[in-house]
């Protein structure tokens, strides 16, 4: 048993390290360093007394005598140092630096535009086109309607229309909003017409739920204008989305719940006789606002059948299904917003609907674009009077 | 177990389903079809649902007197009315009534507003001097006008100009769009197919 030079507690004795305090057992307590003192003397080789607290103990006569200057500040009674001014100052300014927000640029004045005001008569002229807006419809009278050149998809929606048979039905999928009933009512009646022509059935049905009031209204349009009974019929709402539409394609009957065994599907819509599932029909009409759900549709229907695909659209959703129309996915792509104005121009009523409303819309457009930009000018010139 | 079920049977779906779509194998079309069906019936819950929970919501509101637990009054009211006119008469008169008369002017309105909405947008951007928009609003402007009057009688170029703008530069906006999507939907399919993603257990 060994005791720690350091902690002088037990340890082993082959321990070279205390398990108590972790120093060296063969070590001895460390000494205090060595002062120059100690170093000069032991240069001499004499034993002098131990250091005191004077550190230039022992020194006398090495260097020269240097009167040591009184200490620069006066001490406050607790024995700290007195700062002095420009401590001070740079500890304001520490402070500053780390505490203080930095002082916000001053707001500079805006900046007049100085131009100089359009002619009297520029302004009437814009003023003139703003009110034009309003009254084109009513001067042009519908003349501008002969300016309206179709589009490529309008001929291949025709093509395909006239191309179908009595004996498949079309379905026709009512997948649009009130909203956009405006803009997608005129081709789809263009398209029912052209359907009545050729004496095929037509089957609607919405796999959203707010377009199975607008496939009524079609139906009741039809009605109105002395289509039979027979030739249409309306299935309702399919739920589901894509699987809704997947189930549909082989068997409608499954798909919208209802026992194809009963004759139920059959007895309300007769075309079904001929077409069980989407796949059956002679052409699929989807007339939607919205670019994902005809693209749901290209993607579980028109990829698995070999019926056209026609799809009436909005023009805001017609970029997004261009590729679709581009790569033959889609047989007929046609955009509402133009695409139906050669339907509406052979309604005897008059619309906004129409090749004038579009240019009271631009003008419209443009008048408030030109009367922004030199609206200011002008206010501005007032002001400066 | 608790979490080796969803997996299975999610895995166990998907698969058979997405199988039967690619190569139609007829053993696997009654399982497929079936299951679709399920799916069927359970988008048709899960709307009640929704719709369910709309009205608890809002109900709860009117119950803890909230400052607009009266909008949620009007509407679990108006959702009470409809919900039972067309569980009690889906073809009558009062449904097609409501959409006749209330919701499609009410659409129809809020989107008729985006007339106004973008003749106030230009008109600002040509107030405040906007450089940057105003190519862009010129722009528009232009291709509106062109969209309607791209007739041969005014100029034989103008028909071609718009197809060119609708065909290149517009369409190849949208392919891009469309090949992020469908590339999103390959991943998130794959990550779904192989397991990595299970939401039907919260991981």
């Amino acid at each position: 048993m060994t005791l720690c030079p350091h902690c002088k507690k037990p340890n082993r004795d082959e321990a070279t390290r205390c398990i108590w305090c972790g120093q060296s057992m063969a070590a001895t307590p460390a000494e205090p360093p060595a002062t120059p003192t100690n170093r000069v003397q032991d240069a001499a080789g004499e034993r002098r007394p131990p250091p005191t607290d004077d550190p230039l103990a022992g020194l006398e006569g090495l260097l020269p005598a240097v009167p040591i200057p009184p200490a620069p500040r006066p001490a406050r009674a607790d024995g700290e140092p007195q700062p002095d001014e420009r401590e001070i100052r740079d500890a304001e300014l520490l402070r500053a630096i780390a505490i203080e927000p930095p002082p916000l640029e001053p707001p500079r004045p805006p900046r007049m535009v100085a131009q100089p005001l359009p002619p009297l008569r520029v302004r009437w002229m814009l003023y003139v086109l703003v009110i034009a807006a309003v009254l084109i419809p009513l001067i042009s009278g519908g003349q501008l309607d002969g300016l309206i050149r179709p589009l490529p998809g309008q001929a291949a929606l025709a093509e395909s229309l006239a191309d179908l048979v009595p004996e498949k039905p079309v379905l026709v999928a009512v997948d649009y909003g009130p909203s956009a009933a405006a803009e997608l009512d005129a081709a789809l009646n263009g398209a029912l017409v052209q359907l009545e022509g050729a004496s095929v059935q037509a089957v609607f049905l919405s796999t959203r739920p707010e377009g199975v009031d607008l496939a009524r209204q079609a139906l009741s349009r039809l009605e109105e204008a002395g289509t039979p009974p027979g030739a249409y019929c309306h299935l309702g709402y399919l739920a589901g989305d894509a699987a809704g539409l997947r189930l549909a394609l082989t068997s409608l009957s499954a798909a919208l719940g209802r026992a194809p065994e009963a004759g139920a599907a059959q007895e309300a819509c007769p075309a079904l006789l001929h077409a069980s599932g989407i796949g059956e029909m002679g052409a699929v009409l989807v007339i939607t606002d919205d670019g994902h759900v005809a693209r749901r549709w290209v993607e579980q229907v028109g990829a698995r059948t070999d019926a056209p695909l026609l799809i009436i659209t909005t023009a805001a959703s017609e970029p997004l299904l261009a590729p679709y129309a581009a790569s033959g996915q889609v047989r007929a792509l046609v955009s509402g917003a133009y695409g139906g104005l050669s339907a509406a121009s052979q309604d005897p009523r008059r619309t906004l609907y129409s090749a004038d409303g579009f240019v009271a819309l631009w003008a419209a457009l443009a008048g408030g674009f030109a009367w922004g930009l030199f609206g200011r000018r002008d206010k501005t010139e007032r002001l400066k009077r | 177990m608790k979490r080796v079920l969803p997996v299975a049977v999610a895995l166990m779906t998907g698969w058979i389903v997405l199988l039967d779509m690619l190569l139609e194998p007829a053993w696997l079309g009654p399982s497929a079809r079936i299951l679709l069906e399920i799916a069927l019936v359970l988008s048709a819950c899960a709307l009640l649902y929704g719709t369910a929970h709309l009205g608890v919501t809002h109900v709860s509101r009117l119950v803890r007197h909230e400052p607009e637990g009266l909008y949620g009054a009007v509407l679990v009211g108006a959702l009470l009315v409809t919900f039972i006119s067309g569980v009690a008469a889906p073809t009558s008169g009062a449904m097609t009534w409501i959409f006749r008369y209330l919701y499609s002017p009410l659409q129809a309105t809020l989107l008729g507003l985006m007339t106004f909405v973008l003749i106030c947008a230009v008109y600002r951007v040509a107030r405040l001097h906007q450089k940057r928009a105003l190519p862009v609003v010129g722009l528009g402007l232009a291709l509106l006008l062109i969209q309607v009057l791209a007739s041969d009688t005014i100029s034989p170029i103008l028909p071609d100009l718009r197809d060119w703008i609708m065909r290149v530069p517009v369409t190849a906006g949208m392919r891009g769009i469309l090949l992020g999507i469908a590339l999103g939907m390959m991943a998130a399919g794959m990550r779904l197919l192989l397991a990595s993603d299970r939401p039907y257990t919260g991981e």
